[in-house]
């Protein structure tokens, strides 16, 4: 096997997948400090997920873990973790990363891993198969053992597994070391570790020391035991290979000294077995044993198919058939052979195994390629599909092949199979249920059918049943002339494949007592009657000597059967005697039976039949003993002392004895009809088992097919429910949108019927939830649009969106904008109507516009007024001065008006800022003194002007033109007249020493004062000349044309 | 240009607010040749005028907002009278209420000719 090196470690492959992060979790727990392994974790990861697989391992293990790169040397004491997307393979404990050529998933990843693992390592590989959902690593785990490497397979405990099936696939192989939990797992494997050094000390020194000597006895008694308990000869085997095995089996029987393993192998027949297993192991690969599926195609398959046509069957059974190898192997010879022929007879392979996951694995037909090393390159392109890192057999092979759950030993055998090949079962079972299984193969073949066996099995015990046709690779043929002893039992219970036999072959007795053995077999050869043993159905297992005077060779096929070959006359009351002895289970003797012998004379016979001293639990024989009763007699003797005693009587009891005899013999033939036609029904069932069988094959595949459905609908439905999130957002926002804003909207589709709506526009139309659907024209809407449907169809025909304002009872008023409604393809499916309630902004015109025409009238007013003023002034020749002055009066006023709050101004401010124009505001010869009186803006104007012309004579005559002169303006309100208040202002002047009298402007001043008052205000006015210089009082009302008039005017103006 | 003393002997009623505007209005209409009743600046006496004195007027100049009031009422009792008249305003024609807005009408600055022609016997 593989050189080993002093610096080499074993290297660990684990495999998990549904449910490995708790097992792996329990596994690295369990693992002891630096335990001189590598380790290599492989799982069934999904190609798009990014895995963190390696940070949680980090977790629990001090080892360095890292991801797996292509060409990274596996270190000792590391973890390597299998990355996503990626198919792991080992060469030259170089770890080599492949990407799937497609983006399928691969299957087998654990098989691909462990597979390569066991060609690049042998002896140093271990696998470990962990929490699993479907076989990955069962196959890998048989490739392993075959080189001998180290094989653990996960039990339940604390940490799972949560999916046993994949673990337990491995475990029925029955190639699996230790069925242990996870986390005693690690142990066992750092044992494994340390014991490959020793093991290798072991062999390298066993020739040179004491010790080797010991080891040597040890192995030479080994073989002798493996001799005598399952008749194989190991002394050719390589000793080093065979002590690496035996030393594989005392670890894991936990057994230190090879003296301690012998005593144990020769106290338990199991652990016999179970060695004799591993020195035998041989994974059935395809076409392992090159040269005898070569003679198997050559000398077997074209027999099979001569003479049949295309209506015939070809029956093909492997039994024990495992992982399938075996049987796409004979699959793939058949449809090799196939192709050479015209007319094609169908050709059934039934395989059957009574472990469930080897046939699951078998009926997947998926194989890593290592184990098919053996097949050639050709068939490989004609039989394999490489899919990722594994071969899939090819359908036309597959179809050939019914797998089905069967035990060759407790179930009823397949018939008119045209051949078995059964090969390396046999290996499992002890020698007693090998003589069980060949007769049922036997039964099993057509006439002539062919037998192909093991290399290391053979038919020993039953030469007699097959005629060897390639003696060196056991290939077969029945023989159709033989009939095998026993009759086949339709039902034997109790043994299974894998169980040796309870019973350890016994050495014969040593023989102390020789001599008395011998004389009493002398005795028993010349003076003991003549005997044959034969078992409850009658078939003859021994014959003493001289028993050719009861028995005769009939007539037909050879037979034991002991009823068949008796001599006539006997047949009858050997049937009756045995029947009892059988039934009552003791000795019956009957005496005075007449046999005719070849010479036509007449012996009387007593006949015995007693049941043999059996050993327990074997098969019930009974000893049939014939004994003389005196000498022979002719035919007229012995009927006169036949019917002597009884003379007339006797001779009507013979007749009716006749009669009986008769009537007996055509029931037992009936009986006989019945069995056949029993028989047949049988074959018919067994028949209809195999079409069952078929059927459950198709079953199979249709629930793998629905698995991948499932799936697939599984990440469709997730995916979906990914969107059906992002469109309730969506949805959500949107509805939080149309609530928010108020605006009311109705989508409409071609028809007019409503789609949706926002809640405002319950505003416009009476509407409700239930009118969905309802076409819009239908509902009453607050409003007349008349146009409305006019718009739609305009709309509708491309004309892009129409726009509208409508009026509901002049006090609301609404924008209606009708859109177009795109569905995806950008045609337009319907229409968006959308409800702006612009009423403030309506009413908001209508004020601007009154406004606007309020300031053109003033406008135009003071323009008129100005004109006037101009008129007035220029038609009496006054100066320009004067006008500007006016002017600059005016403007004064119109300022104070556009600053007034209201349309109120106090009048204080009308007078300060009068005699500010003229710098006399600080003066402290003027007194002005008066309530807060608030003047309407209309009669500020007037009053302004004659309070300039009252200032302005101040300035150029009176009062404010000297600087003795004082002015004194003081008002008061007063109830007078009827009507309200009214405000009494006295302008004074004093001090002024030659007032002119009448000035003002050659009486434009005057005038203004006392008539524009009167005529604007319905003033009252006296102005005086006094001593001192002017006076003048004003009187008005102040309830018309000012203050509390303000809501009128501002509406009629 | 109208004949220079195009209302010679016409009595001509001016109803006005604004005491500068109604005497400028009565120095155009005298020059004119006529004779000015008024002015008056307050609706109720205007109507009340109207009410008593019918005596033949010939004319009159209506300023529309009066203190705050309109003057519709005067044109009303004018049209009644069948006096013709014309009037004089800031407003625009689309202020006015729409019985009115095909009257004669003056806007504001004062046109005298306009005023003349307006109220002249020639334009009837």
């Amino acid at each position: 096997m593989t050189s080993m090196m002093p610096n080499t470690f074993p290297i660990v492959g684990i495999g998990a997948s549904a449910g490995g992060v708790e097992a792996l979790e329990g596994f690295f727990r369990g693992v002891p400090d630096q335990p001189g392994l590598g380790f290599v974790i492989v799982t069934h990861l999904s190609p798009d997920r990014e895995s963190t697989l390696h940070e949680i391992i980090g977790r629990y293990t001090d080892m360095t873990v890292e991801v797996a790169v292509d060409g990274l040397t596996v270190e000792p004491n590391c973890v390597y973790v299998l990355p996503a997307d990626a198919i792991l393979s080992i060469e030259k404990r170089k770890l080599l990363i492949r990407r799937p050529s497609s983006n399928r998933r691969e299957r087998k990843p654990i098989d691909i891993f462990f597979s390569a693992l066991a060609a690049d390592q042998g002896e140093l590989a271990a696998g470990v198969v962990l929490s699993g959902g479907d076989g990955d690593g069962t196959l890998g785990i048989k490739a392993i053992k075959e080189r001998g490497g180290l094989t653990l397979a996960q039990v339940r405990d604390g940490y799972g597994p949560a999916h046993p099936d994949m673990p337990d696939s491995a475990i029925s192989t029955g190639f699996v070391d230790f069925a242990v939990p996870a986390d005693e797992m690690g142990a066992k494997l750092a044992e494994f570790a340390r014991s490959l050094d020793m093991l290798d000390g072991l062999a390298e020194t066993s020739r040179a020391t004491d010790d080797g000597e010991t080891l040597d006895r040890a192995r030479q008694e080994i073989y002798a035991i493996l001799r005598t308990q399952v008749g194989h000869e190991f002394g050719g085997y390589k000793s080093k290979t065979f002590l690496r095995r035996v030393r594989r089996r005392m670890q894991i029987r936990q057994i230190d000294t090879v003296e301690a393993y012998v005593e144990l192998l020769r106290e338990e027949p199991q652990e016999v077995g179970a060695l004799f297993r591993d020195l035998l192991i041989n994974v059935t690969n395809f076409f392992r044993d090159h040269e005898a599926f070569d003679n198997l195609a050559e000398l077997v398959v074209p027999k099979l198919f001569e003479g049949r046509g295309a209506d015939d069957t070809i029956r093909v059974w492997v039994p024990g058939c495992a992982t399938g190898e075996e049987v796409f192997s004979i699959g793939i010879l058949m449809r090799e052979h196939i192709d050479r022929l015209a007319a094609v007879p169908r050709v059934q392979i039934f395989a059957t195994d009574i472990d469930e996951h080897a046939l699951s694995v078998a009926r997947a037909g998926r194989y890593p390629a290592t184990l098919l090393e053996s097949v050639s390159q050709e068939r490989r392109q004609r039989f394999f599909i490489l899919d990722g890192g594994s071969y899939v057999v090819s359908k036309e092979v597959r179809d050939l092949c019914i797998f089905s759950p069967h035990s060759v030993i407790r179930d009823p055998p397949f018939s008119r199979i045209d051949l078995v090949s059964c090969r390396n079962l046999l290996i499992y079972f002890g020698l007693d249920v090998q003589g069980q299984v060949i007769p049922i193969f036997h039964y099993a073949l057509r006439p002539e059918g062919y037998l192909f066996l093991g290399t290391s099995e053979n038919i020993t015990p039953f030469g007699d049943l097959f005629a060897p046709v390639e003696k060196k690779h056991r290939i077969f043929r029945r023989r159709s002339d033989v009939v095998p002893s026993g009759r086949l039992p339709l039902a034997i219970s109790g043994l299974r494949p894998g169980h040796v036999s309870d019973r350890p072959m016994r050495q014969p007795a040593p023989g102390g007592i020789a001599l008395r053995q011998s004389v009493e077999s002398q005795v028993l050869d010349q003076f003991a009657p003549p005997y044959v043993v034969v078992n409850r159905e009658g078939d003859v297992v021994f014959y003493s000597g001289r028993t050719g005077k009861y028995l005769e060779a009939a007539h037909g096929m050879p037979t034991r059967q002991i009823l068949a070959i008796a001599r006539k006359g006997l047949r009858l009351d050997l049937r009756t005697v045995l029947r009892e002895s059988v039934d009552t289970g003791r000795a019956v003797t009957r005496d005075g039976i007449a046999v005719e012998g070849d010479d036509g004379r007449v012996q009387m016979v007593s006949l015995t039949v007693a049941p043999t001293n059996k050993p327990d639990g074997s098969e019930p024989l009974f000893l049939v003993l014939f004994a003389d009763q005196g000498p022979t007699l002719s035919r007229e003797e012995a009927a006169s002392r036949a019917s002597s005693p009884h003379d007339g009587a006797s001779l009507h009891l013979d007749a009716e004895l006749r009669e009986t005899r008769e009537r007996l013999q055509s029931l037992v033939e009936e009986y006989e009809t019945a069995l056949e036609e029993l028989k047949s029904s049988n074959e018919e069932l067994v028949s209809v088992n195999e079409e069952l069988q078929s059927t459950n094959e198709e079953l199979e595949a249709s629930k793998e097919e629905l698995q991948s459905v499932n799936e697939e609908l599984h990440t469709l439905n997730a995916d979906l429910n990914g969107k059906i999130e992002s469109l309730d957002r969506a949805n959500s926002d949107l509805q939080n949108l149309f609530e928010s804003t108020e605006i009311a909207t109705v989508f409409l589709d071609r028809s007019l019927a409503i789609r949706s709506f926002t809640p405002a526009v319950a505003k416009v139309f009476n509407i409700l939830p239930s009118d969905r659907g309802r076409p819009i024209t239908d509902l009453s809407s607050r409003f007349t649009m008349p146009d409305f449907r006019q718009d739609i169809a305009d709309v509708f025909a491309g004309h892009g969106s129409a726009q509208r304002q409508v009026a509901h009872d002049d006090k609301a008023h609404y924008l209606v904008r009708i859109g177009p409604y795109r569905n995806a393809e950008q045609r337009i499916a319907g229409v968006v109507v959308t409800f702006v309630d612009v009423t403030p902004l309506t009413e908001a015109e209508a004020r601007q516009r009154v406004l606007i025409a309020e300031l053109q009238h003033r406008t135009r007013n003071l323009l008129t007024v100005v004109q006037s003023i101009a008129r007035q002034t220029f038609a009496k020749g006054q100066a320009l001065d004067s006008f500007a002055t006016r002017l600059a009066a005016l403007g004064r006023v119109q300022s104070l008006i556009s600053k007034a709050t209201g349309d109120v101004i106090d009048l204080a401010d009308i007078i300060r800022l009068e005699l500010q124009a003229h710098g006399s505001d600080q003066s402290d010869r003027i007194l002005v003194e008066g309530p807060p009186v608030a003047l309407g803006v209309d009669s500020v104007q007037t009053f302004a002007l004659a309070l300039h012309e009252l200032a302005t004579n101040a300035v150029k005559y009176g009062a404010l033109k000297e600087k003795t002169g004082r002015l004194e303006i003081a008002w008061t309100v007063s109830r007078s007249r009827e009507d309200g208040q009214a405000l009494v202002l006295h302008w004074r002047e004093s001090g002024v020493a030659m007032p002119p009298p009448e000035t003002f402007d050659h009486g434009s001043g005057r005038k203004l004062i006392e008539r524009a008052l009167a005529y604007t205000l319905q003033a009252k006015t006296q102005l005086s000349f006094g001593e001192g210089g002017v006076s003048c009082r004003i009187e008005m009302p102040l309830a018309r044309g000012a203050g509390d008039d303000r809501d009128k005017e501002t509406k009629a103006t | 240009m109208t004949e220079r003393r195009a209302l010679e002997g016409r009595r001509i009623l001016v109803v006005e607010d604004e005491f500068m505007i109604a005497e400028t209005l009565s120095d155009i209409l005298e020059e004119a040749g006529a004779t000015v009743v008024g002015p008056i600046g307050w609706a109720d006496k205007a109507l009340a005028f109207l009410q008593s004195a019918d005596s033949a007027l010939d004319g009159a100049v209506l300023d529309i907002n009066l203190h705050g009031q309109d003057s519709y009422p005067i044109a009303d009792a004018l049209l009644d009278h069948e006096v013709r008249f014309v009037f004089v305003t800031g407003y625009d024609g689309r202020a006015l209420e729409p019985a009115y807005r095909d009257h004669p009408r003056c806007e504001k600055p004062l046109q005298p000719q306009a005023i003349i022609a307006a109220l002249s016997p020639a334009a009837e």
